[in-house]
């Protein structure tokens, strides 16, 4: 295949206002979607729920090794991030997903189609691998393009929404050359255009943010939560906690092949009724403060920081607490400056339900 | 960030010399092998036929456990050039496949898995790497090959006397230098189609080609102009012609056993086929430098 | 949810079969430049050029020092080495090796993931990549062979143009070609049908070589299993042999040459099948 150059101005791509738009903001211009597999007229399938990912009862086995067991979750719309340890599960599950393994138990279903019917699925889906492994020989370019023609694009089509791609993970001018010559962060970008390239409904992305720094991340993150916002599925897994924390609308904790919860990280964290929620309030007097809420039982301990400039509360019903300290700010007009929870977040939570350190790799 | 604690040391004891080191591949490289299933047995099966010898030797020296068996001393073997030429060929065909079971794992699994630069980044000399990994190969080949040998060699000295070693004593120098010959052959083969194959399956067959697939095409070549230059290609006459001119002084038509074996009116010049076996290690060992690399130059 | 629509629906729609079509054709003309053609397949391309080294050789001594014999004596040590070296060694190692690879060098590489990943049938890629091997090892051998016939015959000088174009030479090398290439086909698809089961190629290329070898001395159904079964009888000169060399070169049931190679058709057909079947629950797992 002869090198490939990016669509320069001019070309249709770009002057299109909305396409042009679209490159412009990283959002998806409207385009027709990839001819699915053409059935006889006489079968409809039936699909019970084609607007989620649904697992329903799923197990594997690695030989004696039970991956995951028993999994029933319904993945919708948004962010969702796995999070757990090394060999939780994550990865089967993003594989189980995508067809790569099938469950020993159970059944996946993504969109309502079967992971073992790639014709259907994979105009539906991306997946963005943890395998630093290329075909040989091949450039970025190839890479995404000829991923493109398999979806019945026609050449000049896929050239175009290749481009796209690779501008999109801002890739363009090291497209030409060898994948085998590129850094990590750009391999792990290539994966990323070729995931998004025919522009699926559901991407996979299994710890996408490996290998980038901290520039390439904040625009991958970016790029998610773009993708998110059209409706997409986007499902990640990640170590990186304080990263989920700012891209996930509802993360799936998984524990040696178990769900230990999911939902969002708030809802997750008002459930986990055994570890108090702590509460930073930084006011003028904190001490008062702490004397005002201690006889209205919200509070199950309260530490003054250092140099006095505020307190932590720990409590084991927020709510009720929230109540009283309004009330007590207002009747006795002590300054406030700061009132934040510090652990509904997903480090905490992770310690708290997975009880090892967070952000390990 | 301050530096305050200051109680990292780096190691200030002795060293070993950079000529040791390859030591250490080799002993990885041996812990290794012995994880295979196969080549154990294989190798203990490689033991059985020096055993017999040893018996065999043995026996021609004791009347009282023939007389016990009911057998003749001129039934048995006689201990001669032809009885080690036979040992050599016999062992020599065993260790060819205790070298295509052990061979291909020395090096392609370290390209496979992309370790070579891992490894090359030590302080560890490309020379080093490769002799480290054939040592143990050279060692196992060398344990039923020439060793054996010698060690029956010198059984029956032992048992007859010095005027039969001074009489025969070009035997145990062709068991030497036959046995190492083969040796060093078999371990560059088998190291050189692992430096350049991946996959270790297509390295030990690979190993057959070059033995199997090369001598079919010199017989082709000898038939089709009634010729026996055929046989330059062809490993095994070539081993076959060296050792009989190392065990025996000449190497002629009917020299050899099985599958080494120089047929009549088929004979090489033994120039020619010294000549050629220097001529494959060296193209062994310049697949191994070509191969052997700390980094891959992309372009 | 839906199962996968079951293949005998999808293939009363010309949509899908355009579709199979150009996917097949992106991924050979990928795979075969990728693979094939490059440095890395140089052992299939030495092993090829072996007999043309040695024909070679013949043709230039031949040439210098006229050493007799007779075109039909050349035709005969032909016959001799397409059935005994190509079919029996050069044929089937290359295609073992390529064979096996097809597969099992993508799980190797870890790239096997990116085909499953993409909205392509498994059986499609599967004859993809079956035809990859196909193509690769008949161009690399039909070259062999090809060149090999003209080097053993041509010192002959007008007598072999004569049989060429006059008389059956060129009938005789066109069969030698299509034999070649339904060889490549036949082992091709048994080593990719191995290579689906089993991990070390070693394994099929013994038990294949071992059960072609005592052929002549199976049932005759059984006999019907093996790739050079067929092959034999489509050979265009049978070389006269006794003792050992005629079991190998001698078809035991001589059957019509139409026979044969629909035979081998329908032999190469169901290992497909059975290959795809295979390919349809095959998972990722890239561990040794």
């Amino acid at each position: 295949m002869s090198d490939r150059h990016p669509p320069a101005a001019g070309h249709p791509n770009h002057d299109n206002p909305s396409t042009a738009a679209a490159l412009e903001s990283g959002s998806r211009p409207p385009v027709p979607e990839s001819p699915a597999p053409a059935v006889p007229s006489t079968q409809s399938p039936v699909s019970p729920n084609t607007k989620a990912i649904v697992f329903n009862n799923v197990s594997r086995f690695y030989g004696d090794v039970l991956g995951v067991n028993g999994v029933n979750i319904v993945v919708e719309p948004g962010i969702t991030s796995l999070v757990g340890p090394n060999g939780s599960g994550k990865t089967t599950l993003m594989n189980m997903m995508s067809g790569l393994i099938f469950p020993s138990q159970g059944s996946v279903s993504v969109l309502g189609v079967s992971p073992r019917d790639p014709e259907r699925l994979f105009p539906l889906l991306g997946y963005c691998t943890q395998f630093d492994s290329f075909p040989r020989g091949v450039t970025g370019f190839q890479f995404v393009h000829t991923t493109l023609l398999f979806h019945g694009l026609s050449g000049k089509e896929a050239e175009e929404r290749a481009w796209e791609a690779i501008e999109r993970v801002k890739l363009s001018d090291a497209a030409n050359r060898r994948v085998a010559a590129y850094s990590k962060g750009m391999r792990q970008r290539i994966k990323l255009a070729q995931a998004v390239a025919h522009r699926p409904r559901v991407l996979i992305l299994d710890e996408p943010l490996n290998g980038l720094d901290p520039m390439a991340r904040a625009e991958t993150i970016a790029l998610f939560r773009a993708l998110a916002a059209e409706g997409l599925f986007v499902i990640v897994s990640s170590h990186i906690l304080h990263e989920v924390d700012l891209i996930s609308d509802r993360v799936v904790l998984i524990n040696q092949g178990y769900i230990v919860a999911e939902g969002d990280i708030r809802g997750v964290r008002s459930e986990v009724k055994d570890q108090p929620m702590q509460i930073l309030v930084q006011c003028d007097r904190p001490r008062a403060l702490a004397q005002e809420l201690f006889p209205t039982e919200t509070i199950v301990e309260a530490r003054l920081l250092p140099d006095e400039i505020g307190v932590l509360f720990k409590t084991t019903d927020a709510d009720r607490f929230y109540n009283a300290f309004q009330q007590i700010v207002l009747a006795t007009g002590i300054q406030i400056d700061v009132v934040r929870p510090v652990d509904d977040d997903a480090d905490s939570v992770y310690q708290y339900l997975i009880g090892q350190p967070g952000a390990v790799s | 960030m301050a530096v305050y604690q200051r109680t990292y040391q780096r190691y200030d004891g002795r060293m070993l010399s950079l000529d040791t080191r390859l030591l250490a591949l080799a002993r990885f490289t041996f812990e290794d092998m012995r994880k295979s299933r196969i080549l154990g047995p294989v190798f203990y099966v490689g033991l059985i036929w020096p055993m017999v010898s040893l018996l065999i030797v043995y026996l021609h020296h004791n009347l009282d456990a023939l007389r016990m068996m009911d057998v003749g001393v001129n039934q048995l073997l006689a201990i001669d050039k032809r009885f080690f030429y036979v040992f050599l060929s016999f062992q020599s065909t065993i260790s060819f496949f205790v070298a295509a079971l052990a061979g291909p794992g020395l090096i392609s699994p370290d390209l496979a898995n992309g370790a070579l630069s891992s490894l090359l980044a030590r302080p560890v000399r490309r020379t080093d790497y490769v002799l480290g990994r054939l040592l143990p190969l050279a060692a196992m080949l060398s344990l039923i090959t020439w060793v054996p040998g010698l060690v029956i060699f010198l059984l029956q000295t032992s048992l007859v006397g010095w005027d039969w070693f001074t009489a025969n004593w070009r035997i145990a120098f062709g068991l030497f230098a036959g046995g190492m010959l083969w040796v060093a052959v078999l371990s560059l083969m088998a190291i050189a189609l692992s430096a350049w194959v991946k996959w270790k399956p297509v390295a030990g067959a690979l190993m057959f080609a070059v033995f199997f697939i090369a001598a079919a095409l010199g017989e082709i070549l000898n038939a089709l102009l009634e010729t026996r230059w055929g046989h330059l290609v062809n490993m095994r006459t070539l081993m076959a012609t060296a050792w009989a001119w190392l065990i025996e002084g000449k190497a002629t038509g009917g020299s050899g056993f099985g599958l080494f074996y120089v047929f009549e009116n088929q004979e090489i010049p033994v120039s020619a086929a010294f000549a050629m076996l220097a001529l494959f290690c060296l193209l062994c060992i310049r697949l191994l430098a070509i191969r052997i690399r700390g980094v891959e130059v992309v372009r | 949810m839906t199962t996968a629509t079951p293949l005998p629906e999808l293939i009363r729609h010309p949509a899908n079969w355009r579709r199979w079509f150009s996917q097949i054709f992106v991924l050979v003309r990928m795979d075969l430049l990728r693979h094939f053609f490059t440095r890395r397949a140089i052992w299939l391309h030495l092993l090829a050029l072996a007999p043309v080294g040695i024909t070679g050789i013949y043709y230039l001594v031949q040439m210098f020092k006229d050493r007799g014999g007779s075109l039909g004596a050349d035709s005969l040590a032909f016959a001799g080495i397409f059935q005994i070296l190509y079919l029996r060694f050069l044929i089937f190692f290359g295609s073992l090796a390529v064979g096996t690879y097809l597969v099992r060098g993508e799980v190797l590489g870890k790239t096997l993931h990116f085909y499953f990943l993409l909205p392509l049938r498994r059986d499609v890629f599967l004859l993809s990549r079956y035809l990859v091997g196909v193509i690769a090892t008949s161009v690399v051998f039909i070259v062999s062979v090809a060149a090999s016939y003209f080097l053993i015959l041509m010192h002959r000088g007008s007598e072999f143009w004569t049989f060429l174009f006059e008389g059956q030479g060129m009938a005789n090398l066109v069969d030698y070609l299509l034999v070649t290439i339904l060889a490549c086909a036949g082992y091709g698809a048994v080593f990719l049908l191995f290579s689906l089961y089993v991990r070390n190629p070693l394994i099929p290329g013994a038990v294949v070589f071992v059960w072609e070898a005592i052929n002549v001395f199976l049932p005759s159904v059984l006999q019907k299993i093996s790739v050079i079964y067929y092959l034999k009888s489509l050979s265009p000169v049978d070389v006269p042999a006794d003792g050992a060399l005629a079991l190998i070169v001698v078809p035991p049931e001589p059957i019509s040459r139409a026979v044969a190679a629909g035979g081998l058709l329908l032999l190469i057909t169901v290992l497909f099948v059975l290959g795809s079947r295979r390919v349809q629950r095959t998972e990722i797992d890239y561990t040794d």
